[in-house]
Formats: structure tokens, sequence, C-alpha cells
């Protein structure tokens, strides 16, 4: 797996040249194109706005797979699950397939309670929402 | 040229669809479920405008930034001042808020009436009680949001979150009984559950409205 080359909405500086989005990184899977994005370690309401545009932005472009990996992810609110599902909406109303992997337990606990298996499918690893994707 | 107005909040959409626009009154909805499901839409308003944030087990405010509605902005400065490090739970914040039910409830629909979607009138019943009727101006409100919900629960796409929360409101106050068919909400049941679910607020929600429904017939049977 390669870091993606050229612009990548998640890494790009903003008016004040800042860098944004330090926590997140985007890898894209050479062979079938679809974007792993690595979620930070506290995924809450701060971190969902700091993201949401940056992903929908990254979905205008052409993305069609996504694949969120939590496996940094130890802290995941209300908040952060709504943000699957808004990705999940999105990634499918463009044709694509959606997917996260690496849930770790307080973050099964909380997707488990929402029921959102029911919309989202959920992986151990990457390379298992990729397989999937790719059959 | 006229500036547009807000979009409905999730309060008065709810309250839209808790109207029954043929009378002109609310369906039958226990006053303590509607208080209960007043405060829980002023929750997921706040949540939804990412204001405060919640997991399994505490609500807490996030950004205490006014969201420029008054009726959020009130609850949020409420909620501020409770101290960081004692957060509560959802049904804390639920059973505190559904106190100011019947307050909240007026002051979302006097925006409605300004908004010129619904008028007052207040009639007398047998020339003693009181009866307070809400008859539709334009109904094109109220159509939208239930073609809206009924798409959600009848549909198999993924929900917005705004259309989530207000099924989990219906779904609290058993808006779908009068809504749906028998029939429909039997074939419709396991989607509307499965929706209702979805956000932490809702479930949070159906079980306030449990433990104050117990509360009040526990008291009701000591009498």
């Amino acid at each position: 797996m390669r870091r993606k080359r050229g612009f990548n909405p998640l890494h790009r500086n903003d008016k004040e040249g800042q860098h944004i989005m330090q926590t997140v990184r985007i890898m894209q899977h050479p062979a079938t194109g679809s974007e792993i994005v690595q979620l930070p370690v506290r995924f809450d309401a701060a971190a969902t706005e700091e993201m949401e545009n940056n992903i929908l932005l990254a979905l205008k472009i052409g993305t069609r797979s996504m694949i969120l990996d939590a496996s940094n992810t130890t802290y995941i609110t209300a908040a952060g699950l709504r943000m699957f599902l808004v990705l999940a909406k999105d990634v499918k109303a463009a044709g694509g397939n959606f997917a996260v992997c690496n849930l770790q337990p307080q973050a099964k606990e909380l997707f488990d309670a929402c029921g959102m298996a029911m919309f989202i499918p959920a992986y151990s690893q990457p390379i298992d929402a990729v397989a999937q994707m790719a059959a | 040229m006229t500036t547009p107005l807000p979009p409905l909040t999730l309060l008065e959409e709810f309250l839209l669809l808790a109207l029954n626009d043929e009378a002109g009154q609310f369906y039958s909805i226990a006053r303590s479920t509607l208080d209960c499901a007043t405060a829980g839409a002023i929750l997921m308003g706040l949540s939804l405008q990412r204001r405060i944030d919640n997991d399994l087990k505490t609500m807490f405010v996030t950004d205490t930034q006014p969201t420029g509605d008054e009726m959020l902005d009130s609850v949020l400065r409420m909620m501020a001042l409770a101290p960081v490090l004692e957060p509560k739970p959802i049904t804390h914040w639920l059973k505190q808020l559904a106190e100011e039910g019947e307050a909240l409830r007026e002051q979302a629909l006097r925006r409605l009436e300004t908004r010129g979607i619904i008028k007052r009138e207040d009639r007398k019943i047998l020339w003693v009680f009181g009866a307070r009727r809400y008859p539709l101006i334009h109904d094109k409100e109220i159509r939208e949001v239930k073609l809206r919900i009924l798409g959600v629960i009848l549909g198999d796409d993924i929900p917005a979150p705004h259309d989530m929360m207000l099924t989990a409101l219906a779904q609290a106050c058993g808006l779908f009984n009068h809504i749906l068919s028998s029939q429909e909400l039997t074939a419709a049941l396991p989607r509307i559950d499965a929706v209702a679910r979805m956000d932490l607020i809702g479930p949070a929600l159906a079980k306030a409205v449990t433990e104050i429904e117990a509360a009040i017939a526990m008291a009701s049977g000591f009498r």
C-alpha cells in the first residue's frame, strides 16, 4: 500500500498556511483504488467537523470506495457514528462502497448499540474490506 | 429581496408531524411523553449543530458558541453551567428539559404561527372547557415532513441524521400509529425500530418516557 500522490484534500493547507488534519491519514490501495482513511484517536464532534468537508471533497473529486480504519480510535461518540452514516450515505449515492474496520472495544460497543451493522459493513482488517469490495 | 427563512427546526418538524392536519389538533399523546419528546428534539438539535455530544453513558457540551437559535442557545447556556467533571447521562438532561416542555413547545408553535404555517384558535367546548386548535394555513410543510419520514421508514436507504432523529421522536410518541395503517405499521416496524435506535438520544428518550410513565402510574396507584 502506498501513500496517495498528488492532491489530497485531507492534506491541503488552509489560508493561513497551516497544515490541517494532521491526525487523519489517507492511503490508497494500489490495486483497487479504495481510499483507506485512518481515523484519529478520539473521533468526536470536534474531529468530525474538521474531517467532514475534507472527506466530502475527496468524494467530489472521484473517490468511489472508502474504508475507515479505526485501529487507533480508542474513543468514539455519537457524533463520530453519525459521521459514519453521512459518509456511507454519500459514498453509496455516488455509486461506491463504504466500510469500517478495526473497531476497538468502545467503538464496537457503540456501533453495535446503534445497530449500525444494518447499514455499514464492519471488518476486522482493511484488507478484508478491500477484498469484499473487489469481489 | 427578502431574506429566506431558516429551515424548520427538528422540534418544529416534530410538532407538525404530531399535528392531525384534518382536526387541527395534536394526536392524542400523553403530556409527559410530549414533554420528553420536546426535550429530545432540543437535545437532538444541539447535537446536530455539534454543540453537544454523547457516548453510551453521558452527554456533554462540546462547543458553547451560540447557534443563533434562541431556543437552542438558552438550553446550551443552561447545559454549559453544569460541572464539566460531573457529566450526566442523556436521561438526566431529557428529564430536566422535559420540565420546560410546555414552554418550549409554546415557543416553537409561535414560530410556526409567525411563519404563517399554522394559526391558533381558542374555542369553548360545552361553553366551559377550553380547547385550542392549530388549523394549518399552508399544508406544504406538513406534507413535506410526512413524505420525507414515510420515505425513510418505507424505503431502505441510509437515513440522514435529521430524519433518523425525527423518526426516533415520532416512534417515542407513537405517532406512526396515527400516520400509518395497522398493516403498514406491522410491515414497517422493524425498519422504524432500527432507524430510531441509530442515534443514542432516541433510545434514551424511549427509556425516559417509560420511566416517567411508570412513575406517574405508580403515583396514581397510591392515591
